[in-house]
């Protein structure tokens, strides 16, 4: 049974959203439905997952049934599902096998996040920690230190520079520059990530995701053709976990989560890295998009830098990677950030993303991962 | 059991609950055991990939924490104090105290006169190292520069005394905006000049103390003072803040809040209305700076001490009327 997206809607991600979340919600809900080319009845809905990491984030929990309710009340089920970060990528996974199993026949995935709905990054970072192992959590490493503590190690085996990964944050925020819906549409240079402030030496304030608000939609569907004459098809989609803490892993450098889903769905969509015309990965922090060019089989082992250095990953370049500007710019509403990574793939592979379309995207790829790397789902999409 | 730090990082941005900064490695073992543990932040700069170590078990209230200590590491270097208005006066004072204790003196001052000269004799007839800084507080670009020379010469700063202050004293009509700009511009403005450039390098260097040269007057309001008093008043809400906002980074900040001290400045004040002041309180004699500078050293030490104002002044403010 086939499976393509035939709607997508996102707002604007914000540093600093005016909107409460069941308003951001109701947003995208009648928005996506509005989205779609032959239209479809709200009670043709009949699964909905709300992706949402927390309820810090919002002030809101057993969000379904609000959803639901935007709906008019028919008889859809729906659920919120949490796995970090990538809790977008994990609705979009159970959606896919909703509908391959004839459970449902269109899904409404709803991911959003209001992260500026606490007071500090103080408390934001803690809330987010608490996404990491247990001993991480008690010795009190927020994200940005694990990442670092693979920087660390990653510099040292492979020599990378932290000029190196600053180019990784230039380049999507020159992406970023042309997408409205990006948080921080501003030009950087590797100089302005080089003065910003040490956040976890050796990673910079540059060097991270944005702290957002946002909310994204997408209807799934198992009958795509009776939406759309232009659905995106969902190739292939593969999750898989890593142990949760980065001192339990064998080789600290790696992402296997990553490595494993990317191999599972390039074999399952029968294709190799090099069919792929564009991608939107998980770049909470540079280092980590180094790392997933690797993991997905863009470049060797140790050997990530080389091509964002270049510009093979750049807009105009061989693979674009993260031509939304990624979590760097577009920014990182947890909940809603997998949802919107798919949401751009498939505006991508429809020719609608405007002034940052990548020329004749047949294949798009989405690598969405939790924690520092614990759960990734990686998804391949074609026109 | 032996432990070798595999990778590791030094956080700069504090987390709940700790709110605190400190360094975070993986270790491992010989047996391959590996752990994530916590390493004081007193090793910012010195952690290396290799270094071997102990893992000690810390207790806290949120549970215990495995801490790496790492073997054979050298972090009993000098520490170095800031004092502005460091030449003359309680500033003198403190920085001959500090220096006792063993810290290097970076002497803040407009000018590199005669006092300044016997304050940095004294601080290296105490056993010490000086070095003389011209600053003027009042702007951002001279202490950005002066900072810049003590952090090239002793490398670090952990002690900031934000000490320098003038008066203009007047009652309100006579007070000119010049003279009002004036005090408030090296009393108040000055400190926040010296907090705001010398803070980044405190945070790098694992922490620091924050002092603030307040004054009873900044508490209590003084006649022809209020220009004076406003300027050390606001050295009192500069000193709140900071505490909540330094303390995750290590560094505390703390007030003093002497009464009339035996310095040029309190001299300059006109005998009768001296008199009539020391008529009124408790213990009526003048302040001595060392009663100062003992305090200040005592903040410096004292590791619980943050975010409060501490007077020191014979009993001023419990004098009955207020002095």
């Amino acid at each position: 049974m086939e499976v393509g997206v035939v709607g997508a809607y996102s707002l604007k991600y914000e540093l600093r959203s005016s909107k409460e979340v069941w308003d951001m919600i109701k947003e995208v809900v009648e928005g996506v439905l509005g989205k779609v080319d032959k239209g479809i009845g709200k009670d043709e809905i009949d699964l909905v997952i709300v992706s949402n990491f927390s309820d810090r984030f919002g002030g809101l929990t057993h969000t379904a049934p609000l959803v639901v309710s935007y709906l008019g009340l028919n008889s859809t089920k729906g659920f919120r599902v949490e796995n970090a970060c990538v809790s977008g990528g994990t609705a979009l996974y159970i959606a896919w096998n909703f509908l391959r199993s004839g459970l449902a026949k269109n899904a409404l995935i709803v991911g959003f996040e209001k992260m500026s709905y606490l007071p500090s990054s103080m408390e934001v970072n803690e809330v987010l920690m608490q996404a990491g192992h247990p001993e991480e959590v008690l010795v009190g490493s927020p994200f940005v230190s694990l990442y670092a503590l693979i920087a660390t190690a990653y510099m040292s085996r492979y020599g990378a520079r932290e000029e190196d990964l600053a180019l990784v944050a230039v380049k999507n925020h020159e992406n970023g520059l042309r997408n409205p819906l990006a948080a921080m549409q501003k030009k950087i240079s590797v100089e302005d990530v080089m003065k910003s402030p040490y956040v976890s030496w050796p990673l910079k304030l540059y060097d991270s995701s944005l702290i957002t608000d946002g909310a994204a939609a997408l209807i799934v569907s198992s009958e795509p053709r009776r939406y759309t004459d232009t659905p995106v098809m969902l190739r292939s989609i593969a999750m898989y976990h890593d142990h949760p803490g980065v001192s339990q892993r064998e080789d600290l450098t790696a992402l296997r989560a990553v490595r494993k889903a990317g191999e599972e769905a390039y074999r399952s969509a029968g294709i190799t890295p090099k069919d792929v015309d564009v991608m939107e990965v998980h770049d909470a922090f540079t280092i980590a998009e180094i790392i997933i060019y690797e993991m997905l089989g863009l470049a060797e082992r140790g050997r990530g830098v080389e091509l964002v250095r270049e510009g093979v990953t750049a807009f105009h370049g061989e693979i674009p990677v993260n031509p939304s500007g990624g979590l760097k710019s577009k920014g990182h509403p947890i909940g809603a950030t997998g949802v919107g990574m798919v949401a751009e793939i498939y505006w991508q592979l429809r020719g609608e993303a405007g002034e940052r379309q990548v020329p004749g995207a047949e294949v798009g790829l989405v690598e969405n991962h939790g924690g520092t790397g614990a759960t990734s789902v990686v998804a391949v999409f074609s026109r | 059991m032996v432990w070798k730090l595999i990778t590791y990082t030094e956080l700069y941005t504090p987390v709940l609950p700790y709110k605190s900064t400190y360094a975070i490695g993986v270790v491992e073992n010989e047996e391959g055991v590996r752990r994530i543990v916590r390493v004081d932040r007193k090793f910012f700069g010195k952690l290396k990939i290799g270094m071997v170590g102990d893992v000690v078990e810390s207790w806290s209230v949120f549970g215990t924490i495995p801490v790496f200590m790492p073997a054979g590491v050298e972090v009993s270097e000098r520490r170095v104090a800031l004092v502005t208005g460091g030449a003359r006066g309680i500033g003198a004072a403190i920085s001959l105290e500090l220096a006792r204790l063993g810290y290097l003196i970076a002497v803040a001052d407009i000018s590199r006169d005669a006092e300044a000269e016997k304050t940095i004799k004294a601080i290296s007839d105490a056993g010490s190292k000086a070095l003389f800084v011209e600053m003027d507080v009042s702007k951002y670009e001279s202490v950005e520069e002066g900072v810049k020379k003590v952090v090239g010469e002793f490398g670090r700063v952990d002690v900031l005394v934000n000490n320098a202050g003038i008066t203009k004293d007047a009652y309100l009509q006579r007070i000119s905006p010049d003279m009002w700009d004036a005090v408030i511009r090296v009393n108040l403005t000055g400190a926040y000049n010296c907090s705001r450039v010398v803070t980044p390098y405190m945070i790098r260097g694992g922490g620091g103390v924050i002092v603030n040269v307040s004054s009873i007057v900044g508490l209590l309001g003084n006649l022809g003072q209020a220009n004076y008093a406003a300027s050390k008043s606001g050295l009192i809400g500069l000193t709140y803040t900071l505490a909540k906002e330094l303390a995750p980074y290590g560094i505390r900040v703390v007030a003093v809040a002497p009464g009339f001290v035996k310095t040029r400045m309190a001299l300059a004040v006109p005998t009768p209305i001296l008199r009539d002041y020391l008529r009124r309180i408790p213990i009526p004699r003048l302040v001595e700076p060392e009663e100062v500078a003992r305090l200040v050293r005592h903040i410096v030490e004292n590791e619980a001490l943050n975010g409060v104002v501490i007077p020191i002044d014979l009993g001023t403010t419990i004098s009955s009327p207020k002095a």
